[in-house]
């Protein structure tokens, strides 16, 4: 029986997703069809008439962003938004700004899919040589980070992601959480799906596999142990959200397939 | 370098070439010739001074004076600090004689004080209800386009000005949220905490909300519309369980945390003061004093209280204010949070003029 309901949403396209760049910690904002996928999801969660108590995002722009397109159109702008670099998405290191798909040519589909689907191997970091690498590190928001500046990651594995998205979770998400309130996570497809890995139990293995589609959102039902009591689902309509999946399995292949 | 007058570290400041004779000179140590201008370069912590117009000094004649008649003629005042030093420092200076001349010219402020914070206030723009006129209070209307442009506008001006802000206050109701999320937007600072609470929300219309003008005064009468919009501490008629709003306001999910005596029915400008104020004291304000700066992003009558408060403005007075809308409202305050001057508007020459003329002209209009 479940006691708890929790749900994730990755956001919405961003101007890079467009360009097939990893984007990562570079802060850009939603394109066009970033906003509607995050209005659309709104208007499906106010159609199933969900209510939420609370939010938790990322410091990067398009999650935020998104939790408050979806809340806008649910009506509930009121929701207290809680923000964190600890849901921020996945360090790519020096892999930021480059194109997947010249990578994947490059380096090969292999290596790419490897740095992007395995679980322990952190690519590259970023150094200050990198074109972005000011463009992150001199932004204000982390120099108020509970963590030094200097001691934020400069590249990141999945495990990385969620050893230190893991005590954010247990320290301010859960108690909330057993307070009995729906909590909405809006943030990235490697945070989404650390956290994942953690509530189901998916082994190092498994999770090269699993792919959140953007702007769908995902409800977890969960009992007083936080275990989920059936799979997670995917709301909303099944070809659109079969349809969002590919479309992010497309993006890690050097041509993309029809 | 260190500040003659209180021993800490000093920062050089630029006297008037006109000032001080040699003699006034040589009294006051590590004075040096600023080349380019001519002027002097005192000793003196920039946070003692104020410019002034000083013409008490010349009838002060024993030597212990001649560095006070010297900064005097320097055109720099006195704080209470340096009263306090020179009392110290100038122990057989006639006490009444420094108190009247210091506390005159470090009353008066007819310069520049230096700022310890700023605040920057913004209050929402045309709301859906503003639109057909009616009494909107704690329902939650959405901006109109018009509201939506005034927003952007706004942060738009904040963001040509360079505004920084550590932290954001926003009351429950979405035409504010959706105000301030446009700011950061534009100001490209989204990441930073907002906190939502009811206490800055609208003034409760009670009775009268969802009402517009003509049916209010047709409801009630002008006489009595004309008693509640003047005064301070009279509320409207309370929204009871039959009001077409009641579910929709009092049973709605983010008050549920209101105790019974926090829920309004209904609210005079007096009561929506003292709901707000409280928040202004216990969060605000330590927020302020902790060096964060502020963005507060609410409604004509929560800002009003906190506006009266700062100012110390009448109960009168704060009736007559009319904040404008859309534009970012900026006060400089010292140390103890009194506001240096008065409002300051952000925005292009145009928008800024009208602003100041419409408050200007609000004093004025008898209603």
């Amino acid at each position: 029986m479940s006691k708890y309901k929790l749900f994730l949403l990755r956001h919405g396209e961003g101007n890079w997703n467009k360009e097939n760049r990893f984007c990562s910690w570079v802060d850009q904002k939603l394109s066009e069809d970033g906003v509607k996928e995050a209005q659309d999801c709104g208007r499906l969660l106010k159609e199933q008439g969900y209510k939420f108590d609370l939010v938790f995002t990322s410091i990067l722009s398009r999650s935020i962003q998104t939790a408050w397109l979806v809340l806008e159109a649910m009506g509930q702008e009121w929701v207290p938004v809680v923000k964190s670099w600890r849901l921020n998405e996945r360090h790519y290191g020096s892999l930021i700004g480059l194109n997947r798909a010249e990578m994947a040519l490059q380096h090969g589909e292999e290596k790419v899919k490897r740095w992007r689907r395995s679980y322990d191997i952190t690519p590259p970091p970023i150094d200050e040589s990198h074109p972005y690498f000011l463009e992150i590190y001199n932004d204000r928001r982390y120099s108020t980070c509970d963590v030094a500046k200097e001691n934020l990651p400069r590249a990141e594995s999945l495990k990385e992601v969620l050893d230190r998205l893991l005590p954010y979770w247990g320290s301010t998400v859960v108690p909330e959480i057993r307070k009995g309130r729906t909590v909405l996570i809006s943030a990235h497809g490697n945070s989404c799906r650390a956290l994942l890995k953690h509530l189901e139990g998916i082994s190092d293995a498994d999770i090269a596999s699993v792919t959140l589609p953007t702007g769908i959102p995902v409800l977890l039902e969960l009992d007083e142990n936080l275990k989920p009591v059936k799979p997670r689902q995917l709301l909303g309509d099944q070809a659109k959200i079969q349809a969002a999946i590919k479309k992010v399995e497309d993006q890690g292949k050097a041509k993309p397939s029809t | 370098m260190h500040c003659w007058l209180c021993g800490r570290a000093a920062v050089r400041i630029l006297l008037p070439p006109s000032s001080s004779s040699a003699t006034a000179r040589s009294l006051i140590g590590g004075n040096q010739q600023e080349e380019s201008t001519g002027g002097e370069i005192c000793q003196v912590r920039t946070d003692h001074f104020q410019l002034h117009k000083p013409s008490a000094a010349s009838h002060l004649s024993s030597r212990s004076t001649k560095i006070l008649r010297h900064l005097l003629r320097s055109r720099i005042s006195l704080c209470g600090e340096i009263r306090t030093n020179l009392r110290t420092l100038l122990p057989h200076f006639r006490k009444t004689r420094l108190l009247q001349v210091s506390r005159k010219y470090s009353a008066e402020g007819i310069g520049v004080r230096m700022a310890a914070y700023k605040l920057v206030l913004i209050r929402h723009g045309e709301s859906c209800w503003n639109q057909e006129n009616r009494f909107c209070g704690w329902f939650d209307a959405d901006l109109s386009e018009t509201g939506e442009q005034e927003a952007k506008r706004g942060g738009q001006a904040l963001k040509d000005a360079g505004y920084e802000f550590d932290v954001c206050y926003t009351s429950v109701l979405k035409r504010a949220i959706r105000t301030l999320w446009f700011v950061l937007d534009s100001i490209d600072q989204m990441w930073l905490p907002v906190n939502r609470t009811w206490r800055l929300n609208e003034r409760h219309y009670g009775g009268l909300t969802g009402l517009n003008k003509a049916e209010t005064a047709a409801k009630h009468g002008e006489a009595q519309v004309k008693i509640w919009r003047r005064s301070f501490d009279t509320p409207p008629p309370p929204m009871d369980e039959e009001h077409d709003y009641y579910q929709n306001i009092s049973k709605d999910r983010r008050y549920s945390d209101l105790t019974e005596d926090q829920l309004p029915s209904c609210e005079s400008l007096k009561d929506t003061i003292a709901r707000a104020l409280p928040f202004w004291e216990a969060e605000i304000v330590p927020q302020i004093k902790d060096g964060k700066r502020v963005l507060i992003a609410a409604h004509g009558n929560s800002l009003r209280g906190i506006v009266k408060h700062l100012e110390g403005m009448s109960e009168e007075a704060i009736m007559e204010l009319n904040l404008p809308t859309g534009i970012p409202i900026v006060y400089e305050l010292d140390k103890n949070l009194k506001p240096l001057g008065p409002m300051q508007f952000l925005g292009d020459e145009e928008t800024v003029k009208k602003a100041m003329e419409a408050v200007a002209a609000q004093g004025k209009v008898k209603k």
